[in-house]
């Protein structure tokens, strides 16, 4: 394999990095939605929620994919390979997301929502000021090891030849007779972006554990009381 | 059942220290309730639902402190509970000076429902301060993301507020870094931010360790003062007798017993009422 196959994993890894970006995307606002949905005060909304859940975290991505891609055109809806992969991403981790999610929304105490509806907050507000941000926080972990996850799962939708990062090794393959040495790249590409991005997730979690933020948020305020001259 | 509204201030007033000054004497309450009836289904089908609330009535006048008291179990929490709508009754009527909010089933919509709870604060056992936001933000929140008032008009009355508490130099504290009482405070707060009509507490010192009881008791003191509508739902029956112009005992569900502090806590005449109060009274 020569320095010819280089700018093909270039590309090959934007289009990776194209299914990742779709995929946490699509999934991060539909499992939010389904997890909304499981913890609805109305029994049907609830049991929908469960109903999509329990069919997608039982299902192969692979077939999925496979419904999207190849199955979908029968019934006369053309996708290309692009949404074709990023839906099938979206689909399958909603599910486990909403799960994640789920578990969030739950563990914030029921006295905050009450809270914020005895201070005459409408339902919205009670959910986007007071209980996501505290669900964002408890669910950060587990969130971001499924990013990590979606970016290495993007390989699969080389089997409808997605043009990420495996199929381009696969041609590649074909090509040079070179399996060992392109599957090891390829491999190499796979941890040098996943690697960094767990670490980025540990890193974020320690600095809301250890209250940076915290203090930068309150420096930001102080700056504000001052302006308005309640403090010295 | 009815409830006597003769205002308070006929009763003879006997050692009251930090009093509540001279009971005003209006005809609409602030906030009443009627015939309340509540029952918590039970968890499965074949349990039967527990019955709470068997028609409780209830009402504060203008500048009126009134403390419901009564054994765990009797309905008290549940009783404050429904009057700003965080539970909803089976039946009853809920209203206020502006709005009917609940009657007979039939409750308002979200909208009513937000702008009659703007006009009503609550204060917590648990607190239930926000832990991701600084004390000022707290006390800023209603204001911002409620009423639409600026984020720089509101800081300038949340330190205003905190001020008043005692918290002027807490400011920029989040929640986990305060004491309990500070907590408390910071939730009294918050609570009285939109100005509302009436402040229910409930329980407010329950969840304070004793020597954190005091500072709490001071603020909701110096409220009663300034002549706030205040409803008090306390163990407290030392500070109840001292604040309140009217006691409500509530059992099993029941308006047993309500009066001036004077009859109910010192001369009570109901059997259950003088079991409760002997306890802590030590009489």
């Amino acid at each position: 394999m020569g320095s010819l196959y280089w700018p093909t994993l270039g590309y090959a890894t934007l289009h990776t990095l194209e299914y990742t970006g779709l995929g946490i995307a699509g999934s991060m606002i539909l499992g939010l939605v389904i997890a909304l949905m499981k913890v609805s005060k109305w029994r049907a909304i609830r049991w929908i929620a469960i109903a999509y859940t329990e069919l997608l975290k039982n299902t192969p991505l692979l077939v999925v994919l496979f419904v999207i891609y190849f199955g979908l055109p029968s019934v006369g809806i053309i996708l290309s390979r692009l949404i074709s992969g990023g839906l099938a991403l979206t689909l399958c981790y909603a599910a486990y997301l909403s799960e994640i999610f789920r578990a969030g929304l739950q563990g914030v105490p029921n006295g905050q929502r009450e809270a914020g509806y005895a201070l005459g907050l409408s339902t919205a507000r009670v959910y986007w000021n007071i209980i996501l941000p505290q669900t964002f926080r408890l669910s950060l972990a587990a969130t971001g090891n499924m990013v990590v996850d979606i970016l290495k799962t993007t390989s699969l939708i080389s089997a409808i030849g997605g043009g990420e990062l495996l199929t381009s090794a696969e041609n590649i393959t074909a090509a040079t007779f070179e399996p060992m040495k392109v599957y090891l790249i390829v491999g190499g590409i796979y941890f040098a972006m996943c690697f960094p991005l767990s670490r980025l997730v540990v890193w974020y979690e320690s600095r809301l554990k250890s209250g940076t933020n915290r203090r930068r948020h309150r420096r930001r305020l102080e700056a504000e009381l001052r302006e308005i001259g309640a403090v010295a | 059942m009815n409830m006597d509204l003769t205002p308070p201030s006929e009763a003879p007033a006997v050692s009251r220290q930090a009093g509540p000054g001279t009971p005003p004497a209006t005809e609409i309450p602030v906030i009443q309730v009627r015939d309340l009836h509540k029952a918590f289904p039970g968890r499965r089908r074949d349990q039967e639902a527990t019955t709470v609330l068997r028609g409780v009535s209830l009402s504060a006048e203008h500048g009126e402190h009134v403390a419901i008291i009564g054994r765990s179990g009797s309905g008290k929490s549940t009783l404050i509970r429904c009057m700003n709508l965080l539970e909803t009754p089976d039946s009853g009527v809920i209203q206020t000076e502006d709005f009917t909010v609940f009657d007979d089933g039939l409750k308002v919509g979200a909208r009513g429902l937000v702008e009659f709870r703007r006009t009503v604060g609550m204060v917590f056992q648990q607190f239930n301060l926000f832990p991701h936001m600084t004390a000022a933000e707290n006390v800023s929140l209603p204001m911002t993301k409620g009423v639409g008032m600026s984020r720089r008009e509101a800081l300038d009355r949340a330190v205003s507020m905190l001020n008043k508490v005692g918290l002027g130099d807490k400011l920029g504290s989040f929640p986990h870094e305060l004491s309990g009482g500070q907590q408390q405070r910071v939730a009294i707060a918050r609570a009285i931010a939109l100005q509302p009509k009436v402040v229910l507490f409930d329980e407010p010192t329950s969840a304070l360790d004793p020597e954190l009881v005091g500072e709490v008791l001071q603020v909701m003191r110096e409220l009663a003062t300034e002549g706030m509508t205040m409803i008090i739902v306390t163990h407290e029956l030392a500070f109840a007798a001292e604040i309140s112009h009217r006691v409500v005992f509530l059992d099993a569900g029941l308006v047993a017993e309500e009066g001036p502090p004077d009859q109910v806590l010192r001369n009570p005449i109901n059997a259950r009422t003088q079991s409760f109060v002997s306890q802590f009274l030590g009489k």
